[in-house]
């Protein structure tokens, strides 16, 4: 049974991810993977290396023909780009920082809805200093946009206020004594978790300490931001409870996680939250939707008439499906033989999913994309299907950490 | 023994890359960075200033600038004393972008808030895209109070601030700051004539 570290990366490698190697893969990241075998795991875990194998010239065809124009992102980007970590010695070079331009310009041609969102620059930022190659960076980054978080984040940020509401819901349900003195004197989560939420801590914590809450994020979803906010609130309850100044518990939550350098403790209960998974996100993200949809009555219904091919074909197994659920682009991708195409008048456009005449496009070519994240096929049920089983894999290994509550 | 400082909630609000951070940073600290963190949803600092017989602590809160994030800004500014909307006399959008965030403040800000213009990046008169005498009569249409300033050189940066109290509380008469080594002198702001909200005071 048991296996060695070596192998077990030598088995997801050759594999990629399978049920079989998926808890010891798990157990290996929970104490940090030996850090070359790192940036393996991660593109194997995430589906980016699927998504640069079926997808070849992607990158560099969109860099090539898309990067010296001006657009109301890149100069956003650029304005962005000294400001990604500048005490960072990495960030002074100004090969990286071109580096770090070239993708997020790259994307916000991949997906013109989300185009650029403030906050990416960071996330690029961090993926770049763990040492993936540019175009390793860009998949990684259309994966986490596109198959990690929901698809409004980025793009309007509707899913990042759902999901500040579904934080401060489990902060009440688990640390009730913090989530009451924290509303006594003002303070709602939607304060304090924009950038825990939209850079995924990687504006939050020291490097060492994201690189391994990414660790399990990637196998895991994004269930396990909402454990990481949970335990770093539990590592200073105390504090806060004490906290009576508004002003002074923000300051002092922001101050302090950045002095947070030793990740075992909040990884380890972060871990040990066995309660909560993939599904009472979910459940949680549709419900409070539910809510704030009625609240602000919205009526722009999107109507899907057949000048657009969608992408709805049915799977004939459930790898297949798995594999789909990983390729499949949040709205829209324009693939042709000769490499990656992109239809212009998307850019700046904010109706989408839009519904795009084919006649109207280069070549009727019939690879056209347009949709939404997860592919309609029946057999898979939801993404957390596939990372929800992971609580599992926790079963046993951390008994020795209390559960908070 | 001295009274508690009065609380006011200032907070920033402005395109991203005018300077908001950089203005709330010269303020707090007296500092000035090329290169610091974009902001990422918001940020807090304070910082007392003393008046003749008053202290007076503002609870700055910085935004982020890109217009996405404006459906966030909410949070931080529903219960603000003051907002100062700060453009970059250079960017002529970010003039134009004042609007969309007075429109706002009307929208979701309290009433009574007081509400400063800061035309910022002072020290790049030279490549000024937005004439001051059209950035005033803006300011004056909404009743708000204008301002130019430089983050870098602190030209009007303090000054802002204590325009924000004097006109919260009319009878503030503002204590001389001390003269800086740098030489820069700040005006003295007239009290703002009657018609001044007395919240604070
Ligand atoms: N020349 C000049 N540059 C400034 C001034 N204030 C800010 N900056 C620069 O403008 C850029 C954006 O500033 P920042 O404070 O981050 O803007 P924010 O997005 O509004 O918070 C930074 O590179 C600053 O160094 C100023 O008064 N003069
Ligand atoms: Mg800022």
């Amino acid at each position: 049974m048991e296996r060695s570290k070596d192998q077990i990366i030598e088995d997801l490698n050759k594999h990629g991810l399978t049920k079989k190697n998926k808890p010891l893969i798990t157990n290996l990241m929970l104490n940090g993977p030996p850090h070359k075998d790192r940036k393996l795991i991660w593109l194997e875990t995430s589906g980016a290396r699927l998504q640069m194998k079926t997808n070849p010239n992607y990158y560099s065809a969109i860099v090539e023909d898309k990067l010296k124009i001006k657009t109301e992102f890149s100069q956003q980007i650029d304005r962005d780009l000294h400001r990604t970590f500048p005490a960072e010695s990495y960030f002074v070079e100004e090969k990286h920082l071109t580096s770090l331009r070239k993708i997020l310009v790259a994307y916000s041609w991949r997906n013109p809805t989300v185009g650029y969102c403030q906050g990416l620059n960071f996330l690029v930022g961090r993926l770049l200093t763990v040492g993936f190659s540019e175009e390793e960076c860009f998949w990684l980054l259309a994966q986490i946009i596109e198959a990690y978080l929901p698809n409004d984040y980025f793009s309007v940020m509707t899913g990042v206020i759902i999901d500040q509401q579904v934080f401060q819901v489990l902060l009440k349900n688990k640390l009730p004594k913090m989530a009451k003195h924290l509303s006594s004197i003002g303070i709602d989560a939607s304060l304090y978790t924009v950038h825990w939420l939209v850079c995924m801590f990687a504006y939050t914590f020291p490097k060492n300490v994201v690189m391994r809450i990414w660790d399990i994020f990637f196998i895991e979803g994004s269930v396990f931001l909402f454990k990481i906010g949970l335990s770093l609130m539990w590592i200073f309850r105390k504090e806060i409870t004490k906290i009576t100044d508004f002003n002074e518990a923000f300051r002092f939550l922001e101050f302090q996680s950045q002095n947070i350098a030793d990740p075992d403790i909040i990884l380890g209960l972060a871990i040990s939250m066995k309660s909560i998974n993939s599904k009472t996100i979910d459940k949680l993200r549709e419900k409070l939707r539910i809510q704030s949809q009625d609240e602000t009555t919205c009526n722009d219904s999107v109507s899907t008439e057949d000048s657009a091919k969608s992408y709805t074909e049915i799977c004939t197994d459930e790898s297949e499906c798995e594999l789909k659920s990983k390729q499949e682009c949040s709205y829209f991708t324009f693939r042709s033989t000769s490499g990656v195409s992109i239809i212009d008048e998307y850019i700046n456009d904010s109706n989408v999913p839009k519904v795009v005449d084919l006649a109207n496009t280069i070549d009727n070519d019939k690879n056209l994309v347009i949709g939404c994240k997860n592919h309609a096929c029946p057999i898979k049920q939801s993404s957390s299907v596939i990372r929800g089983d992971i609580e599992e894999a926790y079963n046993g290994l951390r008994n020795d950490q209390n559960e908070i509550s | 023994m001295q009274k508690a400082p009065t609380q006011v909630k200032v907070v920033l609000l402005g395109d991203s890359g005018v300077g908001k951070s950089s203005l709330v940073l010269r303020f707090v600290a007296d500092n000035f960075k090329n290169d610091a963190d974009a902001t990422i949803g918001a940020s807090y600092m304070g910082k007392i200033l003393q008046f003749n017989d008053k202290m007076i602590k503002f609870n700055i809160w910085d935004t982020a600038g890109q217009e996405r994030y404006h459906s966030l800004a909410k949070m931080y500014y529903r219960d603000a004393n003051a907002a100062i909307m700060v453009y970059d006399i250079t960017k002529r959008d970010s003039f134009e972008g004042l609007k969309r965030w007075h429109k706002e403040l009307q929208e979701f800000g309290p009433k009574d808030i007081v509400v400063t213009i800061a035309g910022n990046k002072e020290d790049l008169v030279e490549t000024e895209a937005v004439p001051q005498e059209e950035a005033k009569e803006y300011s004056k249409s909404i009743g708000a109070l204008y301002r130019k300033t430089s983050a870098k050189t602190n030209y009007g940066v303090e000054q802002v601030f204590r325009d924000i109290a004097t006109k919260m509380c009319p009878d503030l008469e503002a204590q001389a700051p001390a003269a800086r080594p740098s030489g820069t002198i700040s005006l003295q702001p007239k009290p703002t004539p009657a018609g001044g909200k007395k919240k604070c005071c």
